[in-house]
């Protein structure tokens, strides 16, 4: 046992030391926010370390922090950088492909990380499931032969 | 992080946890009684813990539950909440299976299945009945198949728990099996379906004769169910049964269906549409629709305004608008260019906003019956997490709301709370159902007369132990129904007396009996004396709160799912099948509703065995509407498909109208050359950004005339909007001064009058009074830059109504006579000496 864990308590105990309900407490152990307990079933216990995660959690939901903000910030493993902001004013470059009348594919390859050859098959893949989507639903076949004319829109960025 | 990976299982579509719904139900006269079979597995390879929130009916009562796990069929009892969530953590603590159901304060349920093992079924059934309510002389029966995602905090707004907030996915399918059977009287009535293709059998023949009613075709768990039955004899009556644990007590269901007579005054009405994301495609279409209707159903003499709100709230005019040719055509050309473009749903703020309005219309000149104070009728898919804050501020502003409740899985609890804790009605319409019926049955509740005072007249030596809540108004043909009960059968008590439902009209004093309804014979029936229970154990909550000893003793006794009451089933499992620790979680992901946020159109799979019903008859009473020349009157087929209009890709002359001006990047707002000349967008002289009114002020149009050769002078409506004419002006001149006259004249007189020298400089020098009686007294000075002007007798009017307006003309707002769309003179004459 993980001498860190010491004092422990059952879910029970742990729930009244935060003030949450215990379904709250578990869903929460359940959803990864609070670390697994030790033990198993009726054994389970949780430590202090539990107890702080506990709370932390009820200050952030109290400021209004999505529970998946909060799973981000309480395991900085993966890096808590930002996503990539899209700067005000920002240019980017983007394909609006036209897969049928109404339908319309963006793609930003820069951002996606796409390479040309992977953006052709992407394409061949999505044109080839309008097609498939086209025959079942048995609409009219005037929208069959889809063309695809690769225009280049030059967007301001907004965040 | 092993729920995430459960999860990506089920988006595969290999691992469905919830695999599929059947719903069977019986109609006999208004009461449904129906049977809910919930079917999931466990595909894992570890022990689970299911979690299902649903919604049922509005005002369902819950009857039973009952589980078969595997081949083991199960039962539990309805215990207190609290001991029923420690039982449940209880049992999962020690490794057996539990079940709790709870009711959620939202009034959707949240199914908790713990500890599911590997490749484990469990069949779930649920009974509950309800009471249907004849509308407008037809029945609409409705089965919600799924809780859409709602605007706000789930867990700060609307009260919910973390484990109970609704997970969407688009790839998620849940198949739904339906069938109905309709007994009686209603098995010969018109009946059909606007969200379901149906297939229907006869079954028997004469009195015994029901229809069967089925899916004509698969269904999901994506959209309400809807049944209409129309062309039915609609009878007051009065059911008496025994209860089930009190032997000598008596359960009463009163249900009338009253004649109200239409009332005296002209309506007046505050129209307020969603605007906001969620309305996207399919309802904003049928917005439209509806608020089409709507202005075509307008009489003359009645008055009405224009609102749209999202995060922001928009009106279209300051104050009602009186019905007129020219209003009806700005209102019809407002509502065809409706978008679900404002973001959120802050229905709070926009409703307050929208009723303040109230103060504007009171004052303005011209409303000797201004008595009469105004409804509202709010077009909206209800989608707020935030429901009782809502209703309690629409309550405290004191106006009747009325609704009409647009989308496939519009939120029916929030919307009925709002329309009848205000005293007002609701009303549905699904997508590619025909909005007219709803528009019809709506006016007909807005016209007819207010009702105070209601009582129900029991026959003489009866007195309820408990009687139900009166609705706070009532309607011609909406039905009324009351529950009551009584300690024992009345001395004298026969059968075929009567009770009745008597009210006063306003303004009246003796009262007025609406409806009649004969009491039966009294008859052992469980589900009634249950129903009537549940509807004791409800008011006693809204008057006592959480904190009602009565109203807990009841549901247990009764075995009734309530706020203070949850369902607790528990198994022991052996020894050996005890899992080693805590289930993961499983979250049953909920279906997007069809056609949620412009996600794909219903409006192009509607099919002529489901074509939608129309209530009344047809509604010739439209006959042509004012605008059936209205040149772009179709906008709405011509349209680009919604979803192609997203905020970032309008237009950008279209933009300049519609956004305020914070939203609009700086480098578009002034041509970076000819800056000087623009009239500056951040200053209240010259811009304008008022939640009516958005555009150029008086002085700033003036301004601008004066910083431009009079080679750029607009020349067309369309140019006018684009140097920032707000929408107001443009209706005005298009629909009021013009009066027949062609856009280039008309343009052009009043880019003349409003370029006139003294005009500016009136409106500069000072912003007020003064600036007022400068401009009065260029009334009597011949008008400047003559050479443009034309001297036939057209233009002289018009020129002369310019004066008059140019006369009564602000620095920093124009005229009430442009927002009331009025003609300026006749509002001055109206108001005796100015308009204010």
């Amino acid at each position: 046992m993980n001498s860190e864990t010491f004092p422990s308590y059952p879910l029970a105990e742990l729930a009244v030391l935060a003030d949450l309900p215990p379904r709250t407490v578990r869903y929460y152990v359940q959803i990864g926010l609070v670390d697994r307990p030790e033990g198993e079933t009726r054994a389970a216990r949780y430590g202090t370390r539990h107890l702080e995660q506990l709370l932390q959690i009820r200050k952030w939901t109290a400021a209004g922090v999505s529970l998946e903000r909060i799973r981000e910030l309480l395991h900085g493993a993966p890096p808590p950088v930002p996503p990539r902001e899209r700067a005000i004013g920002s240019v980017s470059v983007c394909s609006h492909l036209t897969v049928a009348e109404g339908v319309e594919v963006v793609i930003d390859a820069q951002r996606a990380g796409l390479s040309p050859e992977a953006v052709r098959q992407f394409i061949q893949g999505v044109m080839a499931a309008f097609e498939a989507v086209q025959g079942q639903g048995g609409a009219a076949s005037q929208g069959a032969a889809a063309h695809n004319t690769d225009k280049n829109d030059r967007q301001a960025g907004e965040p | 992080m092993q729920q995430q990976s459960a999860r990506l299982e089920t988006r595969a579509g290999e691992a469905l946890t919830l695999q599929g719904v059947r719903f069977t139900g019986t109609l006999r006269g208004t009461l449904f009684e129906a049977e809910l079979e919930q079917r999931f597995a466990n595909p894992f390879e570890r022990h689970v813990e299911l979690v299902y929130s649903f919604p049922l009916p509005w005002a369902a009562v819950l009857l039973g539950v009952e589980v078969r796990i595997g081949e083991r069929c199960l039962s539990g009892a309805v215990i207190e909440k609290k001991q029923a969530e420690q039982g449940y953590e209880d049992a999962l603590a020690e490794g057996n299976t539990a079940i709790l159901l709870e009711q959620n304060f939202d009034g959707s349920y949240t199914l908790n299945l713990g500890n599911l093992a590997r490749g484990e079924t469990c069949v779930l059934r649920l009974r509950y009945a309800q009471v249907l309510q004849f509308e407008q002389h037809g029945l609409r029966l409705v089965v919600p198949t799924v809780i859409a995602p709602r605007y706000g905090d789930p867990v700060a707004d609307a009260g919910l728990k973390p484990h109970q907030v609704v997970e969407h996915d688009l790839m998620a399918v849940h198949p739904f099996e339906l069938t109905l059977r309709i007994e009686g009287e209603l098995a010969r009535a018109r009946i059909g379906s606007p969200s379901h293709p149906l297939s229907m059998r006869l079954q028997g023949e004469g009195e015994t004769a029901a229809m069967l009613v089925s899916l004509g075709r698969g269904g999901a768990l994506d959209r309400d169910f809807i049944l209409v039955l129309d062309e039915v004899a609609q009878d007051s009556l009065a059911l008496c049964a025994h209860d089930t644990l009190d032997e000598g007590a008596v359960n009463v269901l009163a249900s009338f269906s009253p004649r109200v007579p239409a009332a005296a005054h002209p309506l007046a009405v505050k129209i307020l549409v969603d605007c906001s994301g969620s309305m996207q495609g399919d309802s904003i279409a049928a917005a439209r629709r509806a608020l089409q209707a709507i202005i075509a159903g307008l009489r003359e003499g009645e008055r009405f305004s224009l609102s749209r709100f999202g995060s922001t709230v928009e009106h279209r005019s300051r104050a009602l608008w009186r019905t007129s040719a020219a209003t009806r055509l700005a209102g019809q050309r407002w509502a065809m260019q409706l978008q679900a473009d404002l973001g959120g749903t802050e229905m709070e703020n926009a409703l307050a906003s929208t009723l303040d309005l109230a103060g504007a219309a009171g004052a303005s000149p011209g409303t000797e019956e201004g008595a009469a104070a105004a409804d509202l009728l709010l077009i909206t898919d209800g989608q707020i997490h935030a429901i009782d804050r809502t209703v309690e501020r629409a309550r405290a502003l004191g106006h009747r709301i009325f609704v009409v409740g647009i989308g496939s899985a519009p939120a029916e609890g929030v919307l009925r709370r709002l329309a009848e804790e205000t005293g007002g009605a609701c009303d549905f319409v699904a997508p590619g159902e025909a909005v007219e019926p709803a528009v019809l049955r709506m006016f007909a509740r807005l016209r007819s007369q207010h009702m105070d005072a209601l009582q129900l007249v029991w026959p003489t030596g009866a007195a309820p132990l408990w009687m139900g809540a009166l609705p706070g108004s009532v309607f011609d043909g909406d039905a009324v129904t009351v529950w009551a009960r009584f300690a024992q059968v009345p001395h004298g008590w026969v059968p075929d007396q009567p009770v009745r439902l008597v009210g006063r009209m306003a303004q009246e004093d003796a009262p007025v009996t609406l409806g009649e309804a004969s009491l039966s014979a009294v008859e052992p029936h469980a589900v009634l004396g249950r129903m009537a229970v549940a509807a004791q154990v409800e008011s006693l909550l809204a008057a006592d709160g959480p904190q009602s000893r009565q109203a807990l003793e009841l549901a247990v006794a009764y075995q009734l799912v309530s706020p203070l009451t949850h369902f607790l089933l528990v198994e022991a499992r052996a020894e050996a099948d005890k899992p080693e620790d805590m289930p993961d979680l499983v979250k049953v992901p909920a279906m997007l509703p069809a056609g949620y946020g412009g996600l794909g159109s219903l409006d192009f799979c509607v099919e002529p065995n489901m074509a939608p019903l129309a209530v009344n008859d047809a509604p010739t009473a439209y006959g042509a509407p004012a605008a059936a020349d209205f040149g772009s009157f179709d906008m709405n087929a011509l349209d680009a498909p919604a979803v192609m209009r997203s905020g970032g890709r309008v237009l950008r002359s279209e933009r300049r109208t519609q956004a305020s001006t914070y939203d609009i990047p700086a480098f578009l707002r002034r041509g970076a050359d000819r800056a000087a000349d623009e009239p500056p967008r951040d200053d209240p002289r010259y811009w304008s950004a008022e939640p009516h009114y958005s555009g150029l002020t008086p002085l700033g149009l003036a301004h601008w005339l004066r910083s431009h050769p009079q080679a750029e002078w607009p020349r067309t409506y369309a140019a006018l909007r684009r140097i920032g004419v707000g929408t107001a002006v443009l209706d005005w001149l298009e629909f009021v001064l013009a009066d027949g006259q062609d856009e280039a004249q008309v343009v052009a007189c009043f880019v003349e009058a409003m370029a006139q020298r003294e005009l500016h400089d009136a409106l500069r020098s000072t912003n007020g009074m003064l600036g007022r009686l400068k401009a009065l007294t260029q009334r009597v000075r011949p008008a400047a830059a003559p050479e443009a002007r034309q001297t036939d007798v057209a233009t002289e009017s018009l020129g002369a109504s310019l004066q008059v307006f140019v006369s009564t003309l602000q620095a920093e707002a124009w005229p009430d006579c442009v927002f009331a769309l009025r003609d300026a003179a006749s509002a001055r004459e109206r108001s005796g000496v100015g308009v204010e």
